[in-house]
């Protein structure tokens, strides 16, 4: 039998990432074949088996993997099966071993301890006693997440700055309150720190929203006899969704890992909501099977559900861009939203006001309505987000296409 | 008064085309098929044991490697019209020419694992060498050393497409000119010098037309066709009394710069496509095919065969002992008092606690 292991492959790389598999776990392979890819920041690499006989697999795909790691083991069937008692044999003796003498076991485990250098001086740093932290790493090996949660466990071995927090409760006891964070406020703190990771830039232009203006206003009434009550915004969503068919990569998600860009061919419209306990982002599904009443309803729907909160999870999911109205809280003139992840971008529209147009050098009174792009950069360029807000634009601004959906 | 200062013509030469047709008016007159046949059975031992080294690179098995895939008609046709005297100063892909001349396998397998063990005098080439076109001068030196010592033998030089943007290269054709040394130049033109491409490379037409400079006859060749190179080299050997030769063989890398390296990132692979259908073993396969002298059954035999060679000899040299001392000794073709003395004192020290013997 031989051990396939994860060498320097490159001239100086030290970790690897295992991609895929070519061969499956039990699989007969012949020596020098290609049996599983590697991703290392130099290339992808295929590593070839060392013999012939059968594949164990021994780093699953997606897991990283050190130089000196075993990524696969190939021999006999006898041979493959010996393996698992071997790596299943230390844990088993290390439950049983007795406690007797503190010294003699603490010796012994210390001899156990498989941990990177890194790893090791962290626990040093920390004051922390590497045996007595469980390795959840392959063999048992001790991971930093290990020893940071070994750490939070017992935060008084742990060396500790005064947070600014302390500082101010100290300097101004008695004049400040602590007050916990709802779910919700956690979950959009969460939210909001995942959005931070994202390279963002910012597109603003503004509409000429008289012809929506009008279109709204004429087709209120009969709305309000099928019960809805008709905004700007089911409008809005229908161009948005017309721009994003147009601009496909503003309907997508990033994958870092993979260095792709995942496209969606469904329109999952995010709705910005503030609900008693926070923001909440609720989603109109299929937001481009549905015409302006629907959608109208939808809204409607899942406003009366944030308010008297049995607005569900499913509700709330899957959303593919998001428009956040800021208008409909009052005031304000632009702003700059951040964006929902995964989604690449979010739309901001703002306040209609009576603004100045000017118009064939004429200046007039019309509606104008600002809006403000926020984009992931690492997608779409500042070029391709003029397209997009060109195109929400040309949609709000044509009267035939508003007509047709009024 | 204006008249033509200078006047220079570079040729291309290709012998047999990607279906294996010929054209006799070029086909030289020394070679027939029985020498062909031979050089394809080399062709094939190269790529097999270039499949076998980067395959043992993968595995940890040897530390880098410079695989030679898609280049072997350029080494071997230039390797096959070298004489027995000649001298030959590779760069770091030779591989095919260092087979050809008679280098034991092994000796490959432990270089690329780090061990660089006095190459045999028999294999009368130097050692690998990766500065990119240092070889040059040396190679000038080399045979400058033929003439100054009356002897018969010429020095054939490798260099890539990328070396002949060095300075090393220019000064090193610049001696060659003036001292008009028997020295045969070979280009292994693969279009990417790592990851630039040829095109990036020089705003020259060919890279032969470079000799020009240096008053030396130049010649472009279809590097991928073993027939066109061994023609070029022989023509350049025989010539080499009366002065230097430049040969451009035009070939491409299939693989690898080296194994740190990922082709995928900066090249297209539908270039790589068209490069592949002019694969320089397959024109030659199908020569002898037609020629009733090769059959699958004997690609099979010879297939099997080099294996078995090509894994005995990985066998040695997993079996190989190291000895630290040739750290001292492998360094000059003799061992100075200097260096002995500091032999002397790592093993009185114990220096090193195993391998020593």
């Amino acid at each position: 039998m031989k051990t396939l292991k994860f060498v320097d492959i490159g001239e100086g790389i030290t970790e690897g990432r295992v991609q895929k598999w070519l061969v499956k776990d039990g699989d007969a392979v012949k020596e020098d074949q290609p049996i599983v890819q590697i991703e290392t920041d130099k290339a992808v690499v295929n590593l070839p088996s060392p013999i012939n006989g059968k594949v164990r697999i021994g780093a699953k795909e997606n897991t990283t993997v050190k130089v000196g790691d075993v990524i696969a083991y190939v021999g006999e069937d006898s041979e493959l099966s010996s393996i698992k008692e071997e790596a299943a044999a230390p844990q088993a003796v290390q439950q049983k071993q007795p406690v007797k003498e503190e010294k003699v076991a603490e010796t012994q485990a210390q001899r156990e301890i498989v941990a990177t250098p890194a790893v090791r001086h962290l626990a040093r740093q920390l004051g922390i006693d590497l045996s007595k932290v469980t390795g959840t790493g392959p063999e048992g090996r001790v991971l930093e997440n290990d020893v940071k949660s070994f750490a939070g466990g017992q935060p008084q071995g742990v060396k500790q700055v005064p947070k600014f927090s302390e500082l101010l409760e100290e300097s101004h006891e008695g004049e400040v309150e602590r007050v916990p964070l709802s779910q919700t406020r956690k979950a959009i703190a969460r939210n909001m720190e995942a959005s931070l990771a994202i390279p963002s830039a910012a597109h603003m232009d503004l509409v000429d929203a008289t012809h929506l203006y009008d279109i709204v206003k004429k087709e209120k009434a009969n709305a309000e006899k099928l019960g809805v009550k008709l905004t700007f915004l089911p409008f809005i969503i229908k161009a948005v969704v017309e721009a994003l068919k147009e601009n496909p990569r503003f309907n997508s998600s990033y994958d870092h890992d993979r260095q792709e860009v995942i496209l969606k061919k469904y329109y999952n419209i995010g709705l910005a909501a503030e609900a008693p306990d926070g923001l909440k982002v609720v989603v109109i599904k299929g937001a481009d099977r549905k015409g302006i009443i629907e959608i109208a309803k939808d809204i409607q729907t899942l406003h009366e559900r944030i308010k008297d909160q049995t607005i569900t999870l499913e509700e709330m999911r899957d959303s593919t861009f998001t428009i956040t109205n800021i208008g409909s809280l009052g005031g304000g003139f632009l702003s700059v939203p951040i964006i929902n992840p995964p989604e690449v971008a979010i739309l901001g529209v703002h306040l209609i006001r009576d603004m100045p147009i000017v118009d064939e050098g004429q200046v007039k009174v019309g509606k104008v309505l600002p809006i403000s792009l926020v984009f992931d950069h690492r997608v779409v360029d500042g070029a391709e987000a003029v397209t997009f807000g060109n195109a929400v634009i040309k949609y709000l601004e044509d009267p035939e296409f508003l007509e047709i959906l009024g | 008064m204006e008249q033509r200062a200078f006047e220079g013509e570079i040729e291309y030469i290709q012998v047999m085309d990607e279906t294996g047709n010929v054209d006799q008016s070029l086909f030289p007159k020394d070679l027939d098929d029985q020498k062909i046949l031979e050089m394809y059975k080399y062709m094939l031992f190269a790529r097999a044991n270039d499949a076998k080294t980067l395959s043992l690179q993968r595995q940890g098995r040897a530390v880098t490697y410079a695989p030679l895939l898609g280049e072997e008609a350029t080494q071997i046709g230039s390797a096959y019209a070298m004489r027995k005297q000649d001298i030959f100063v590779p760069n770091f892909r030779q591989h095919g020419v260092f087979l050809m001349r008679g280098l034991p396998l092994e000796w490959m397998y432990l270089y690329w694992r780090g061990y660089e063990e006095q190459l045999p005098k028999d294999v009368n080439g130097e050692a690998i060498i990766v500065p990119v076109a240092t070889q040059m001068p040396h190679a000038v030196g080399m045979a400058y050393a033929q003439t100054y010592k009356k002897k018969d033998a010429v020095v054939i030089v490798y260099v890539g497409d990328g070396g002949t943007s060095e300075g090393d290269f220019y000064e090193a054709l610049n001696f060659a000119g003036v001292w008009k040394v028997p020295l045969v130049v070979i280009i292994e033109n693969n279009q990417w010098a790592i990851s630039l491409p040829r095109g990036k490379q020089s705003a020259a037409k060919t890279l032969a037309q470079k000799a020009f400079a240096a008053g030396i006859g130049g010649v472009q060749v279809d590097g991928n066709d073993v027939i066109a190179v061994y023609k070029a080299t022989k023509d350049a050997i025989d010539k080499a009394k009366t002065g230097p030769t430049v040969v451009e063989c035009v070939t491409y890398r299939l693989g690898m710069h080296t194994t740190a390296d990922d082709p995928t990132k900066y090249r297209p692979d539908a270039e790589v496509e068209i490069w592949e259908r002019r694969d320089p073993l397959a024109r030659v396969k199908a020569y002898l095919v037609r020629k009733g002298l090769w059959n699958d059954q004997m690609e099979k035999e010879t297939s099997e065969q080099q294996s078995k060679e090509i894994d005995d000899a990985v066998e040695r040299a997993e079996q190989f002992k190291e000895d630290p001392r040739s750290i001292f000794t492998n360094v000059y073709s003799f061992v100075p008092q200097t260096l002995q003395d500091e032999l002397d004192d790592a093993e009185k020290n114990n220096f090193w606690q195993e391998g020593g013997k």
